[in-house]
């Protein structure tokens, strides 16, 4: 039996459709994840907007000094110093805490 | 979500069993304020107590046995132990049993309207020092058999940190954990109110308050004294401390207000309080 080309190219594209049909009906009823998976990275930092990183350690060696009432300024061996001072009585927080 | 013309960005949400959360961030993307909300979401589903499937429950079910972990609850468990050794032992995260004895053995909304429970004491007289209970290897813990662990506002306090290393500028609060990142919007810090109503000016720093007057129930509240093993009796009804990062201000206004004033006076600023404030149960005192 002998088949024409155009016949060929029609059986081709029957099947063509016929596995990318399969394939769909795979893949829409594949189990997911019920919320994106949180996986922080074990260390280094990282610029993803969405990536939970983790420092070597919360603490480090170092214990902040600095008293309940003074200038405020602290740092605790990392280059960026912590500071805290008093506002003005008559200033309007931005954020106001409360008990947790 | 809001958007001012400064370009300050922020959103409200509540999460953490009702806690109130806030993410204010300054030149940054809407889409990275909700990567935010969606991974505290996120955090809170894998690590919550009040859900038998989260990875937290399952580590406790498995009391006894050396299992796997992630590496965010490794990470945090580890974190629980350093906090019981800043804190001299008054945050132990393996208070939960003792937690769940004083009536807090659902989420607070379900426990404030639960009718009172008739008083009852600890099944424990205390709680067991941490390091002597959780064992915490890489990829794996094991926690002692009839131990429980409650991260608490430990955890929250980390996630605070994690996130406002995401901005140049930014405050962050979960709960009442609370970093600021950054000038604000107006490159002159942060300002914040206290618990004792003074405002402060903060710059990456972190806030926390703490007390007895934020989860209660009638007849208890969440702070457990680990030396008793019950509610603290204390007579600081809400603390704040400023710390270099929202972690160490939780742990530290969460020990000060187990120990009381007196005591917490003179052991904050030694253990790394740059500032706190008070309010005790008769009168507000002033750092």
């Amino acid at each position: 039996m002998t088949l024409s080309t155009r016949a060929l190219k029609a059986f081709s594209g029957m099947g063509a459709v016929a596995l990318c049909g399969v394939s769909g009906v795979l893949v829409a009823t594949d189990p997911k994840p019920a919320a994106a998976p949180l996986r922080p990275p074990v260390s280094g930092s990282s610029s993803s907007a969405s990536a939970l990183v983790i420092p070597p350690s919360c603490f480090g060696s170092g214990v902040a000094t600095g008293g309940g009432a003074g200038s405020g300024a602290t740092a605790t061996g990392g280059s960026i110093a912590s500071s805290v001072v008093e506002a003005p009585a008559s200033t309007q927080p931005l954020i106001s805490t409360y008990v947790s | 979500m809001s958007t001012t013309g400064d370009g300050t960005t922020r959103h409200a949400f509540t999460a953490f069993g009702g806690a109130r959360c806030e993410v204010i961030v300054c030149a940054a993307s809407e889409s990275a304020v909700s990567a935010v909300v969606a991974d505290t979401y996120a955090f809170e589903r894998r690590l919550t107590r009040f859900d038998a499937r989260s990875e937290l429950s399952r580590f406790n079910a498995a009391a006894g046995a050396r299992v796997s972990v992630s590496a965010l609850l490794g990470e945090l468990l580890r974190v629980c132990l350093d906090a019981y050794g800043m804190s001299d032992g008054l945050v132990n995260a393996a208070c939960l049993p003792a937690l769940i004895d004083a009536g807090y053995d659902r989420s607070i909304n379900q426990v404030r309207r639960r009718p009172a429970l008739p008083a009852r004491g600890s099944s424990h007289p205390s709680v067991p020092p941490l390091p002597s209970v959780l064992e915490v290897g890489d990829g794996w813990a094991r926690l002692a058999t009839g131990c429980a662990i409650d991260l608490g506002g430990v955890g929250k306090g980390w996630l605070a940190d994690r996130f406002a290393e995401r901005f140049d500028n930014a405050a962050i609060n979960l709960g009442g954990d609370l970093r600021a990142q950054g000038g604000g919007p107006d490159a002159a810090g942060w300002v914040m109110s206290l618990c004792d109503g003074r405002v402060v000016t903060i710059r990456d720093a972190g806030v926390a308050t703490s007390g007895t007057s934020g989860r209660q129930w009638p007849g208890g509240h969440h702070l457990i004294d680990p030396r008793t093993a019950i509610p603290a009796r204390t007579d600081i009804t809400a603390m704040s401390v400023v710390a270099e990062s929202a972690l160490r201000a939780e742990v530290l206004a969460k020990a000060a207000c187990v120990m009381g004033s007196s005591a917490a006076g003179g052991w904050l600023p030694a253990h790394g309080s740059m500032r706190h404030a008070m309010v005790l149960t008769t009168r507000t005192r002033p750092a």
